[in-house]
């Protein structure tokens, strides 16, 4: 029997605007089973990013307003965590995949020093922790974390990667090592959030594949957002549609390709290129 | 980056050809009696023409022009009306003073500045806005001078705490000529204790309208970095606080920050005369001042002209820093 | 987008900007503030107690009297009321502003907007000119200029100009090189229309918020700039009751007689930073990244 890893139960955010306060997310409910993928398709605006950020508590609240609603993680509810709960949760537990890759480094860091510092840093309250005299031996075990998901992520010569800075590569090594990032603690569950959507498609494809087969390979769970249909169909074993804020479909991605039942779906199973 | 500094070295230089034109044209074509005061009230009309003469004030405009500029590069910049000194050894001599009070006065305003503005970063409340909104203002709307003889009344006459002129009166061995520094490296405690003491409140006043704009500015700086998708990206891995804000935040402020002080240190200069007059430091401002009243013109180009290269020199070394701090300058950006 | 599509956005625009401009209660007190201080120079014979101190006049028997009931800021060395004197002095400071704002604006607008969108020779030469005024401090070529010409409040004017239109000139030409590759420009250069109607018809109208901005920015740097001059001798010459000008003059009587240099220097502060408010303000309301 498969168990809910995680589970968005009725989940409802409003935003508090120069026009007044706009209802966004409208009882929304998802859940991910350990071990299964599934895809979050919607268009721009439709609130998937909104949703899913909401599971690493990343969405600021002010302007946000959570009015309702439980994000259940390991039978606690995320909206009621502390600091020092996120700090254990993310990266760790529930990790992120950021969409675009020319902003999601910091610019002024190199790779390797990124990466080592989630391996060295991640979860501790300050930098100044009692690591401070063993940080050289230390920083060779991060550095070797790094290698290794680098060569997984099929990234040629990952040593010299390590000293790179991020404006010296190209788009596609960039989202790769995105990716890297949120596994190096090997989270339970891994949120991609449209990654490469602002690459190639034939870039994108193969990012798309890499992530299918290392989720697969080391048992992650993973909530993969899409506006793509037909990237949803490759990846998700169940799929959410949603639009204007609310699911308005769901159930197994073949279901819902093959039997659609909201009228939005179906437009949007039609907007799909045909391959004859 | 080496073919970056040579040009903007090569950049310098008809800028401040332009400047010395600029000056120059300024006081040859004003109507000035100044060699009638530097004569004396009954100075004859020989006495004065010959005074004249001395200062090749009666040849053609582009020949004194061109006598002046090769002058500069021998060391001889003119006849002061004044003190009767070659310019040259006048600005050497009190180049030094103006040069550190204004180095002191920038340093702290950074080490004031930025660490408050990171502060105030984090608080992003209605009421912070505002309380930080008006110190910052206030600081910045702060005459300098007026600061500072307000400081000299406090600090110096009533408190009695510090000393109320003067650069101070034991002096190390003059090495760089700063004489904090010449105190530091001849290991002359004493100088070093009263070089200090001297220029603590010149140099506070000086830089706490600096150090005000720098905390306004490192503090909007943060604020944007909040809503830079690294810093999301950084959040979502669970990294501490402090190595956000101290590390992948300020490194990213900090570069715009950078290229203000620049501007700072220009602004800093310029009220650095202002508070030498007040505090009686021995630097170009007396100098300058007081040629500026005697219309003592070789004086007046002078210091401009050394400000002038002073000023780029300092620009340079911004933007050297800059590329310092972003890999993307110093390594060459790729298209 | 036409003229008559412009408009309309505008309109509703400026709406929003004026909503903006009143919601921050720090900009309403800049506005009081400037208010005020424009309300002191216009009627300043009627607000001051003695108005005679502001032209000069000599009144041994009140000599460096303490601030008190009848004159509340204290009387200087020849018995002038300070009070009375320092109302006087806001004319000074916003006359400074005002017209060296204003000389920057005329000389430095027009000379931007041709350097960006004439471009080539024509906007290096401009452009390396800026560069030989700003190649020094403002308040040091503000000084050398004020101290060639003759001190006085008007040559102090002209001399804080030489260092300031280059400003201008910066400003509108990085503006002028972003506008002039929009759409309504390339349409109206393809029917016809001469260069300089499309530089200040077209291009100019668009670039007016960045220079309001700096305008209410900079009132204030100007108003300080000026004092500083006239504390060095530079500017208005006594009796003149300038702020700067009496700063330097009350410098003579300290520690024990501070109050003939304290309340200018106040003066100063607050009408820089009610200046500098509404500045900040107005930025804000019109979202301006500078």
């Amino acid at each position: 029997m498969s168990e809910k890893l995680l589970e968005i139960k009725h989940l409802e955010i409003s935003f508090k605007t120069d026009e007044g306060i706009i209802p966004t997310i409208k009882d929304v409910s998802i859940h991910v089973n350990k071990g299964e993928t599934i895809t979050v398709v919607g268009e721009s605006g439709s609130g998937k990013t909104v949703t899913v950020r909401s599971i690493l508590g990343l969405v600021p609240a002010p302007p946000a307003i959570y009015t309702t609603g439980e994000i259940m993680f390991e039978g606690k509810d995320l909206l009621k965590a502390s600091d020092e709960n996120w700090r254990t949760i993310r990266g760790s537990e529930i990790s992120m995949v950021f969409q675009d890759p020319m902003t999601a480094l910091n610019p002024v860091f190199t790779i390797g020093d990124q990466m080592a510092n989630i391996y060295l840093y991640q979860g501790k309250k300050s930098t100044h922790s009692k690591l401070a005299k063993r940080k050289k031996n230390l920083r060779k075990d991060a550095d070797a974390r790094s290698l290794e998901l680098l060569e997984k992520m099929s990234l040629p010569n990952p040593a010299a990667l390590l000293k790179r800075y991020p404006f010296e590569l190209s788009g596609g090594m960039k989202q790769r090592i995105i990716i890297a990032m949120a596994l190096i603690k090997t989270p339970k569950l891994l949120i991609a959030d449209e990654p490469g959507t602002a690459l190639d498609v034939t870039v994108q494809a193969s990012i798309n594949s890499e992530l299918k087969r290392l989720v697969a390979e080391e048992g992650i769970s993973m909530i993969y957002i899409t506006h793509n249909l037909s990237v949803a169909r490759q990846l998700g074993e169940r799929t959410y549609v949603m639009q204007y804020g609310r699911v308005i479909e769901e159930g197994p991605t073949d279901e819902v390709f093959l039997n659609p039942k909201n009228q939005y779906t179906k437009d949007l199973i039609k907007a799909l290129p045909r391959i004859i | 980056m080496q073919k970056y500094i040579l040009k903007r070295l090569l950049w310098m230089i008809p800028t401040l050809v332009g400047l010395s034109l600029l000056i120059f044209l300024l006081s040859r074509l004003m109507p000035g009696d100044s060699v009638r005061l530097a004569a004396g009230t009954d100075a004859t009309a020989e006495q004065i023409a010959a005074l004249e003469e001395k200062m090749g004030l009666n040849q053609p405009l582009y020949v004194q022009y061109f006598k002046y500029m090769f002058g500069l590069f021998r060391g001889d910049w003119g006849y002061s009306l004044r003190t009767q000194h070659n310019v040259f050894t006048d600005i050497r001599d009190t180049f030094a003073a103006t040069f550190e009070l204004s180095l002191c006065s920038m340093i702290l305003a950074v080490l004031i500045g930025v660490p408050l503005g990171v502060l105030a970063a984090v608080k992003n409340n209605k009421f912070a806005d505002h309380f930080i909104r008006i110190f910052s203002l206030s600081g910045i709307a702060l005459p300098r001078f007026w600061l500072a003889i307000l400081f000299q009344l406090m600090f110096s006459y009533v408190l009695a705490l510090f000393p109320v002129i003067g650069r101070g009166d034991i002096i190390p061995r003059t090495i760089t000529g700063l004489r904090i520094v010449d105190s530091l490296i001849t290991f002359n405690f004493p100088a070093l204790v009263d070089s200090i003491k001297h220029i603590i409140l010149p140099a506070i006043s000086l830089s706490i309208a600096s150090a005000a704009q720098i905390m306004r500015l490192t503090r909007t700086s943060m604020m944007e970095q909040l809503n830079k998708e690294y810093i999301t990206a950084a959040f979502s891995y669970g990294l501490p606080q402090n190595l956000i804000t101290n590390k992948y935040m300020l490194k990213n402020a900090f570069i715009s920050v950078l290229t203000t002080i620049g501007m700072q240190f220009g602004s800093l200069i310029g009220n650095a005369f202002l508070v030498e007059t007040v505090f009686g430091w021995p630097g170009m401002a007396q100098y300058s001042i007081s040629g500026l009243l005697y219309k003592d013109y070789n004086a007046i180009i002078g210091v401009t002209l050394v400000i002038g290269i002073l000023f780029a020199l300092i620009n340079l070394a911004v933007d050297l820093a800059y590329g310092l701090l972003d890999p993307q300058i110093r390594l060459g950006k790729e298209a | 987008m036409s003229n008559a599509d412009t408009a309309v956005k505008s309109i509703s625009n400026n709406k929003k900007m004026l909503k903006r401009l009143f919601k921050n209660k720090m900009t309403i007190l800049g506005l009081i503030i400037v208010l005020f201080i424009i309300f002191c120079a216009v009627f300043a014979s009627v607000l001051a107690p003695y108005p005679e101190a502001a032209t000069g006049s000599i009144d041994f028997a009140k000599m460096n009297l303490k601030p008190s009931s009848t004159n509340w800021f204290g009387t200087d060395e020849i018995g002038r009321d300070i009070f009375s004197r320092v109302i006087y002095g806001t004319r000074y400071s916003l006359l400074m502003g005002v017209v060296v704002i204003t000389i920057a604006v005329v000389i430095g607008v027009p000379l931007g907007l041709i350097a960006g969108y004439w471009g080539g020779k024509v906007n290096s030469i401009i452009m390396r000119v800026t560069d030989v005024f700003l190649a020094v401090p403002s308040l040091i070529l503000a000084m050398a200029v004020a101290a060639i010409l003759k001190p006085n409040l008007m040559n102090s004017m002209i001399a804080i100009s030489f260092g300031w239109w280059p400003w201008f000139t910066r400003l509108v030409q990085a503006e002028t090189l972003k506008i002039k590759n929009e759409q309504f420009i390339i349409s109206s250069e393809g029917i016809g229309a001469s260069k300089w109607r499309i530089a200040f018809f077209e291009i100019l109208p668009n670039c007016l918020p960045t220079i309001i901005v700096k305008i209410s920015t900079d009132i204030g740097f100007v108003i300080l700039t000026g004092a500083s001059l006239g504390f060095l001798g530079l500017g208005a010459q006594p009796p003149t009751p300038e702020w700067g000008t009496m700063i330097s003059e009350g410098r003579n009587y300290l520690p024990t007689v501070w109050w003939p240099s304290t309340f200018p220097g106040l003066a100063i502060l607050v009408t820089v930073l009610g200046f500098s408010l509404l500045g900040d303000g107005i930025r804000d309301a019109f979202d301006v990244r500078m």
